[in-house]
């Protein structure tokens, strides 16, 4: 009886020492599987844009004495010298001055813009005659391929109208920021 | 008898204790594979910004006609980072863009251009020249690297020396032209 016992436990021990065996190799598979996976992910691609701003001439618009009729403009350029990655950006409408504390119909500015890429890729900022507003405003969706130019004028304008313009500052600017 | 019992009872202890470890082994494993274990795994792409800022001040475009000795014309103009907590550099070079150049041959060298700079607060790079003679063709007349945020000042001059000799050759000669900047890619590390 005591044999037969013993004989069982014999038993158990070896059932116990085959799952362990089956189950180290189950855990070296898994291990393996994910040691190879971890290396595929390993391919890390870093790209980078490199793009600019210029100005030709002035950087900002300034008006002592706003009078109706008044306009101006601002040119630059967005350039992507990156050879192989495309860049997004998005254009700040700066106020640094507004022409009063709330928005006048008649005071708008408009965006024109033109590539010198026929990649559809592309995708220029343009604006018909807007509101132009009293702080400061993203203009989003400008997508740029490698070796490109957008070149851009902004125009800003107070619309003939009767109201009163006394001794009224407006002072804006342009500034470029990549768009994540 | 005993001595046998032990040794089986021994065993199984030894038999248990190997049977937790591979399953918690297993077990960790497959937490692995699961967290980061990806059949699809594809590469991962970092795309990291630069954006500089050129500002020609007074425009690029260079236009001397009927220039006299001593006379010289100047444009300035700044390079820079636009994001002051920028930590990157960015390389450049300027340009001098000629279109239309019948003086540097007529001048004895005595055409010349210079380039002032300031502004490399972080240990960047400037671009100088000094009273260099005018290339006939368009090239590159300096290079200069942005080190974080900085803004590279220049002011560049072009004009015809006045020596003490006879310098009608230069009369009716011209020069037409434009400065340009361009960045350049840095692959190292890429």
């Amino acid at each position: 009886m005591k044999k037969n016992n013993s004989r069982k436990l014999d038993l158990y021990v070896y059932l116990v020492v085959l799952i362990c065996v089956f189950i180290m190799f189950m855990g070296t598979f898994l291990s393996y599987y994910v040691k190879t996976n971890k290396e595929k992910n390993k391919n890390i691609i870093h790209n980078s844009v490199l793009m600019a701003l210029t100005f030709n001439g002035k950087e900002q618009v300034n008006i002592n004495n706003i009078k109706p009729g008044w306009n101006d403009k601002l040119e630059f350029s967005v350039t992507n010298y990156s050879s192989d990655t495309i860049g997004k950006y998005k254009i700040v409408l700066e106020i640094i001055t507004p022409l009063s504390n709330m928005v006048d119909e008649f005071f708008v500015y408009s965006v024109e813009s033109t590539c010198d890429n026929k990649d559809t890729t592309n995708s220029l900022i343009n604006s018909s005659d807007t509101v132009i507003p009293v702080v400061s405003k993203e203009l989003n969706g400008g997508v740029i391929t490698p070796n490109t130019t957008h070149n851009y004028v902004i125009n800003f304008k107070l619309n003939k109208n009767n109201k009163k313009y006394n001794n009224t500052l407006f002072s804006a600017r342009v500034r470029v920021e990549e768009d994540k | 008898m005993d001595d046998g019992k032990t040794q089986t009872i021994l065993l199984s202890i030894i038999g248990i204790a190997t049977l937790l470890v591979a399953i918690i082994g297993a077990t960790f494993a497959w937490f692995s594979i699961t967290v980061t274990g990806n059949e699809n795994a594809s590469d991962i792409v970092i795309t990291s910004n630069n954006l500089g800022q050129v500002s020609f001040t007074d425009g690029t475009v260079i236009d001397l006609g009927a220039i006299m000795p001593g006379t010289f014309t100047t444009k300035t103009f700044t390079v820079s980072q636009t994001d002051p907590s920028a930590t990157g550099k960015i390389s450049y070079n300027i340009m001098l863009n000629v279109k239309e150049n019948t003086l540097t041959s007529a001048s004895k060298n005595e055409f010349v251009h210079s380039l002032k700079s300031s502004g490399n607060t972080n240990g960047g790079t400037l671009a100088v020249l000094d009273k260099t003679p005018v290339p006939e063709k368009s090239m590159i007349i300096g290079s200069g690297v942005i080190e974080g945020y900085e803004v590279h000042s220049y002011e560049y001059t072009i004009g015809l020396n006045n020596i003490d000799a006879n310098q009608n050759e230069a009369q009716g000669k011209v020069f037409s032209g434009y400065l340009s900047v361009v960045l350049t890619e840095d692959k190292i590390g890429k």
